[in-house]
């Protein structure tokens, strides 16, 4: 396989990484009516990406840096904490972290399955990046290096499925076309181009500068829907 | 006349020689190559079929009568999260620990077959809290007649239908009716109401089945839990003893 189909791949929902049961707070969102048809979709998905994907896509350019660029097994540790710290210390909501390790996971699960060695780790081995259950961004990160992607793409795959996850969930939910949710998806693909620009940009500044866009609203959303007992995602 | 193979004398129809196939043979996961120490870990039967066919009654039943004697745990999939693990709970089947509910985003199949992770996590968790665990039963959220697990997922599945569904379901056919490790017809007592013809049921089961075990099973009058109770048994015993269920630590 070539970088580009592992890449394709590493952003394929049908990657069996848990993502379909997440709805990255478009369950509670649709709940709320915040989102209701496909052009508040559309406004929703835009502060999503302004906000808490941001962070992430950020996130996960650097920990593909990381990964690719710190092979040492004695000085990755402490750069992957540094990264997992400032990632905390950017999410307020507990629902939202448990989301993201949750997914971080089963993410890492099929990284090992599906690009082994390397950065990814093998199964049976200790992850790499010294826990098992990284950020989501973190994993992808991981996963990107370990296909011999770059941080740009790295940032690509989780500024997309920031966006895609969300949108299909909200597709399931509300019975919404599906041509004009991937339309939808389609007209923040430039965003999300930009966005990966400035996270492979912003790698050389470190863990530390990572953006710091707080999203209380969608924090919100996660929490009230954490305790939600007739839930159909897990977040 | 099929019939009376399957449950007159608490015996499954078809060979038992394959529910004993050794578990991880389908399932094969992978085996450490960095040397790691290989231990056993639990069996996994899924248990899936229709909405309302009684899937979480029949887990109910096994945990009644196998829990006192063996480690089980469960993990439910539930289109509205928690109704069945709080099902199994409040029933007091099991310590509530040991029932994880999954969330599967409104797509119950996709969790237990196309994207499996949110349940190896749960059946994962509850291995390293419960170390000697025996049997894990993954209980699919209900569906309809395509849904099945994947076997990267479960060593054995149960696909349960009940007669009041109608006695055509088994000629349907349908990946669970046609390869199921093992064909529960449930609520057999209720035949004669519905007006189910059982021999019919067993007639088309069988030839869409093959060998493959047919268990009628009423969960009220207690008729076939005894050949369903020795299937799993089988499942557990066969997997010991053919070592297929070898798996690395911490895999």
């Amino acid at each position: 396989m070539t970088a580009t189909v592992l890449a394709l791949l590493l952003a394929d929902s049908r990657l069996p990484a848990g993502a379909h049961a997440h709805s990255g707070g478009a369950e509670q969102a649709v709940e709320e009516a915040d989102v209701r048809d496909v052009r508040s979709l559309a406004a929703w998905l835009a502060g999503r990406l302004a906000t808490a994907v941001t962070v992430e896509a950020h996130a996960a350019a650097l920990a593909c840096d990381v990964a690719s660029s710190t092979p040492d097994a004695v000085r990755a540790p402490a750069r992957y904490a540094a990264l997992d710290a400032e990632l905390d210390a950017r999410l307020p909501s507990p629902a939202v972290r448990r989301a993201s390790r949750r997914q971080g996971e089963q993410y890492l699960r099929a990284a090992v399955a599906v690009v082994p060695g390397g950065a990814a780790g093998r199964a049976g081995e200790d992850p790499a990046c010294g826990r098992r259950d990284p950020h989501l961004c973190v994993a992808v990160g991981i996963a990107a290096a370990a296909a011999g992607l770059a941080p740009r793409t790295a940032a690509a795959i989780v500024a997309y499925h920031g966006v895609s996850s969300p949108a299909g969930a909200a597709l399931r939910l509300l019975g919404l076309d599906p041509l004009e949710v991937a339309a939808t998806v389609a007209a923040l693909a430039p965003a999300c181009d930009a966005l990966s620009e400035r996270a492979a940009a912003a790698v050389a500044e470190g863990p530390g500068a990572l953006p710091a866009h707080g999203a209380p609203a969608l924090d919100r959303l996660a929490e009230l829907h954490c305790r939600r007992e007739d839930r159909l995602f897990a977040s | 006349m099929h019939r009376d193979r399957f449950s007159a004398h608490g015996e499954l129809a078809g060979g038992s020689g394959d529910a004993a196939a050794p578990a991880g043979t389908r399932s094969a996961g992978p085996v450490a190559a960095s040397g790691a120490r290989p231990r056993r870990r639990p069996v996994r039967i899924g248990v899936g079929g229709p909405v309302g066919s009684g899937k979480t009654a029949l887990v109910a039943e096994l945990c009644r009568s196998l829990g006192a004697a063996h480690e089980l745990a469960v993990v439910t999939n539930d289109i509205y999260t928690t109704e069945d693990a709080d099902f199994l709970r409040r029933a007091g089947v099991l310590d509530a620990e040991r029932i994880t509910a999954v969330q599967t985003g409104c797509c119950p199949h996709t969790a237990i077959r196309d994207d499996i992770a949110a349940n190896l996590d749960a059946v994962e968790r509850l291995e390293r809290r419960f170390p000697r665990l025996e049997l894990v039963l993954v209980e699919s959220g209900g569906d309809n007649l395509t849904a099945t697990f994947s076997y990267g997922l479960v060593d054995r599945q149960v696909f349960v239908v009940d007669v009041a569904g109608g006695d055509k379901v088994p000629r349907k056919g349908g990946p669970g009716v046609t390869r199921s490790d093992l064909l529960v017809v449930n609520k057999v007592d209720l035949a004669p109401l519905v007006g189910a013809d059982l021999d019919v049921m067993a007639r088309d089961a069988a030839a869409k089945r093959g060998d493959r075990p047919v268990a009628f099973v009423s969960l009220r009058t207690g008729e076939g839990i005894a050949a369903l109770r020795s299937w799993v048994l089988d499942a557990l015993g066969g997997a010991r003893s053919a070592g297929g269920a070898v798996h690395a630590a911490g895999a």
